[in-house]
């Protein structure tokens, strides 16, 4: 366990240590329950945002239970033990309607997030809330039923955009063992045959304190956050190590198709590429590529597809995750088009792109993210939620580093990371066939 | 932050000032309204897609190049009969996207080649639009609820497609010599030095562009006579009914009653969040929808707007979703809010407000486009007081007094032909 000596820093309560800190961003860890909490100070907004990212996600889904870290989410904001005792709604749900706080959750592959943005007078309550839901979530029939039943909408909601439905398309054939196979709602059969014990004991294994990050942006020191998340958190216990054994992905050989069909006008190609876990190098030019190859009239694929009117989307996308995962291209073709005529297109003109290619437009790309960056830190909810991902991969520091991670990616190792990925025969190429076109 | 609002020569501006921050927002927006008995839809939107497409000593793509590498975002619309520039940049490049903005507006080149592309990626953007379920129900109801000259009457996808295939280059060139010389309505926001800059830009600019003043329309629009309580759309390849709920509210945003209204509104249906009534028990009591909320929308300082309910059902729920929508508004009508709701939500909006100016970004936009409208920052500040001073007496007298269920009309769009039959016997129960 990282522990250092506090020198130069704020008065801390003796519980917490120092682990690292970056460009006013600082991380100490609970010597008792081992919560980790991430702080970085915004002065003289009167606002503050915090969000508690457990590390739990749709990975830690055996078969039969995909969606059950997402469901859970849901169910962290019914009523606890703590909110029975006092005979009130969910606290959760009442912060918001007695404050107007923003709040919400998300669930993505390896860790499940819960944020609130308030002015700084609610710290405590936000708090509050979210040490006693880390514990105190009531799973019974009579909280989870009807609560099951606007997962399921919300599954509904989703499922009837083409894009989604083939989405989850690609991802069922991208894994065979890594758990990463399925979208993080889950299968609709699955959600529908969760018991209240499945979801006991998937709380009981992952919502615990040294499974967790509590990260606080804004009008706040770190002296005074760190002393009343220790009133807040202290008393809960360490939870029991969590093991985790996930299989390695077996080697693809041969590229795999997958199709969805349905009742509508739209048409669309996706093509699927491997890269490495976020934050890599792999990861990184991975996006650039994607962008090179999509973003703008002056990538790659644009002038082929959308200037020749072939195509009418044309978007390259990449999630983060802490495993190797998936990009996609998505290409919505126009009328007429056949998906097996773009496909064919799109690969002979990747197979040809040259280190010349990729010269200007790599300068670019990297210009633009780092131009931009500012736009995405213009609150403190807005850093809070863009950490989420990497405090997931334990690499918050790189979220202070874009400029030095992206000087490492040059025009020769962009190209032969190109050439590397797009091998059909370690794809995974998807078509949604619209049958009214 | 602070704002001020000030009239130059041929423009307003609206300025924002933060100081120490690096960002930069700008808007420029022109009004057409007086094109309203003949708005021409399909030729302004291939006007603002061209204006991207090629300046001065740039091509498309240089174009593109410049404002990417230099992390500089450029967008240019039209909505409420306005026709909006919007720039966003880092100060370090702010002279650069100014030059480009500058070269856009005076050089732009309106090539052939580059129209005919606009015109069938817009008409494949039209295409794929049909099967949008939530916007064509909202289309559908803001066409029900507005006569067509109104700025918040939108336009239909068959007529949009006709517009944009019917669309000379020639109409395009005649727009962009008409616009740019009427009056401008300015906001910008970023730290004092950055302000500066771009108020000198726009005093050089209004030169290359002397001011023509336009008449305003004359006469009076009325709102048209409700036809049919319930608009269907199908699009059988979706999976729930998306609805759109409405009424035409004949306040404006400066009317002595509008707080009142809006606080009610909230009360019922808290756009986003989950406070509101709607969420309360259509969503979490009763399971129904996954989202439920609405908001009035359409008001201006002389406009009168709307109010809209936006969600979705399965088609199985969609008349018990319904029926539970109507009831909570036919409560909130009759019995209007408890005291106890009067006092959260006074909190809840005063916090949203909070929260808003937390963010030079989203606090300019909610300046700027109530600033299109006749709001501007003073009046609104004044706007969130009044509501911090309202009783439970005027929010229930405005309810009642301006919510009319038999004045309302469903809009859905989606598998409807599975429920359709049923939508309208429910439609009756509610006339």
């Amino acid at each position: 366990m990282p522990s250092k000596p506090l020198q130069n820093q704020p008065r801390l309560p003796s519980s917490f240590v120092l682990v690292k800190s970056q460009d006013g961003f600082s991380e100490y860890e609970h010597t008792g329950n081992g919560l980790r909490v991430l702080h970085h100070e915004i002065p003289g907004t009167g606002v503050i945002s915090t969000n508690i990212t457990y590390k739990v996600g749709a990975r830690d889904e055996g078969v039969g239970e995909t969606g059950l870290a997402h469901m859970l989410e849901h169910m962290l904001f019914k009523p606890t033990t703590f909110d029975q005792g006092r005979g009130t709604e969910s606290a959760a749900m009442l912060f918001e309607r007695e404050t107007g706080a923003v709040l919400n959750a998300n669930t993505w592959r390896d860790r499940t997030t819960y944020f609130f943005s308030y002015p700084k007078s609610h710290f405590t309550r936000a708090l509050t809330i979210e040490a006693e839901r880390m514990r105190g979530v009531v799973l019974t029939d009579a909280e989870f039923q009807p609560e099951r039943t606007n997962v399921l909408s919300e599954f509904d909601m989703y499922n009837g955009d083409p894009y989604f439905a083939l989405d989850v398309a690609m991802t069922n054939a991208s894994f065979v063992s890594l758990p990463y196979g399925h979208e993080t709602i889950g299968f609709r059969e699955d959600i529908e045959a969760y018991t209240t014990e499945k979801l006991q004991s998937f709380y009981d294994c992952f919502y615990w304190p040294n499974n967790a990050t509590m990260i606080v942006i804004g009008d706040l020191s770190a002296e005074a956050a760190l002393a009343e998340i220790d009133q807040v958190f202290g008393t809960i216990p360490r939870g029991p190590a969590i093991t985790r054994a996930f299989p390695r992905e077996p080697k693809q050989e041969g590229v795999r198709r997958v199709s969805v069909v349905r009742d509508s006008q739209t048409n669309i190609l996706a093509l699927g590429i491997r890269h490495d876990g976020f934050t890599t190098t792999n990861w990184l030019e991975t996006m650039l590529l994607m962008s090179i190859l999509t973003d703008g009239p002056d990538s790659i694929l644009y002038p082929l597809l959308i200037e020749t009117g072939k195509a009418s989307r044309l978007e390259g996308s990449i999630q983060p995750s802490g495993d190797p995962n998936i990009a996609t291209i998505t290409i919505t073709l126009s009328a007429k088009q056949r998906h097996a005529d773009i496909e064919a297109l799109v690969m002979k003109a990747i197979g040809k792109v040259t280190v010349a290619d990729i010269t200007p437009r790599l300068e670019r790309v990297k210009s633009s993210i780092i131009n931009r960056e500012a736009f995405d830190r213009d609150t403190s909810l807005r850093i809070a939620l863009d950490l989420t991902e990497y405090v997931s991969a334990d690499a918050w520091p790189r979220y202070l580093e874009t400029k030095k991670l992206l000087r490492k990616i040059t025009p020769a190792t962009a190209h032969a990371r190109l050439m590397e990925q797009w091998n059909e025969q370690r794809m995974i190429i998807g078509q949604f066939i619209g049958t009214q076109s | 932050m602070h704002t001020t609002t000030k009239t130059g020569n041929g423009y307003t501006v609206t300025t924002l000032t933060k100081p120490g921050t690096p960002l930069v927002k700008f808007y420029l927006s022109i009004d057409l309204h007086d094109w309203r008995d003949n708005m021409p839809y399909g030729a302004l939107d291939l006007y603002t897609d061209l204006l991207l497409r090629g300046a001065g000593p740039y091509s498309k793509s240089a174009f593109s190049n410049e404002l990417a590498t230099i992390g500089a975002t450029l967008e240019v619309d039209t909505s409420m009969h306005f026709l909006t520039f919007e720039l966003s940049v880092t100060k370090t490049h702010l002279k650069r996207a100014l030059a480009l903005f500058e070269t856009m507006i005076t050089a732009p080149l309106f090539k052939p080649a580059e129209f005919a592309q606009a015109k069938q990626i817009m008409l494949e953007h039209i295409r794929s639009a049909r099967e949008n379920s939530k916007q064509y129900a909202e289309v559908n109801l803001n066409l029900a609820l507005y006569d067509r000259t109104e700025r918040w009457c939108p336009v239909s996808h068959d007529q949009l497609a006709a517009e944009v295939t019917a669309a000379t280059i020639k109409d395009v060139k005649t727009i962009h010599k008409a616009v740019l010389p009427r009056a401008w309505q300015i906001t910008v926001g970023g730290d004092s030095g950055a302000i500066k800059t771009v108020l000198s830009c726009v005093a050089a600019w209004r030169i290359v562009w002397p001011l023509r003043l336009v008449p305003a329309p004359t006469g009076t629009v009325t709102p048209p006579k409700l036809k049919q309580r319930l608009i269907t759309a199908a699009i059988p390849s979706r999976q729930n009914i998306d609805l759109a709920i409405g009424q035409r509210i004949s306040l404006s945003k400066l009317d002595p009653e509008y707080p009142a209204l809006a606080f009610g509104i909230a009360v019922l249906g808290n756009w986003g969040g989950f406070a509101g009534r709607l969420m309360s028990t259509v969503r979490e009591k009763e399971g129904l929808t996954y989202g439920i909320y609405c908001r009035l929308e359409g008001t201006g300082a002389t406009q009168s707007g709307h109010l809209r309910v936006m969600t979705f059902f399965s088609p199985q729920d969609t008349e018990k979703g319904l029926t539970s929508t109507f009831r909570e508004i036919k409560s909130i009508i009759g019995s209007g809010i408890t005291e106890a709701e009067l006092t959260r939500f006074r909190d809840i909006i005063a916090t949203a407000h909070i929260l808003t100016k937390d963010s030079l970004l989203s606090y300019i936009d909610t300046i700027h486009v109530n600033g299109l409208l006749g709001i501007n920052p003073d009046m609104l500040e004044t706007l969130i007081a009044r509501i911090s001073a309202l009783t439970r007496e005027e929010v229930n007298a405005a309810l009642k007094k301006h919510l009319d269920i038999k004045s309302m009309v469903v809009s859905a769009a989606g598998p409807t032909a599975k429920v359709e039959p049923r939508l309208r016997a429910f439609v009756k129960t509610i006339s």
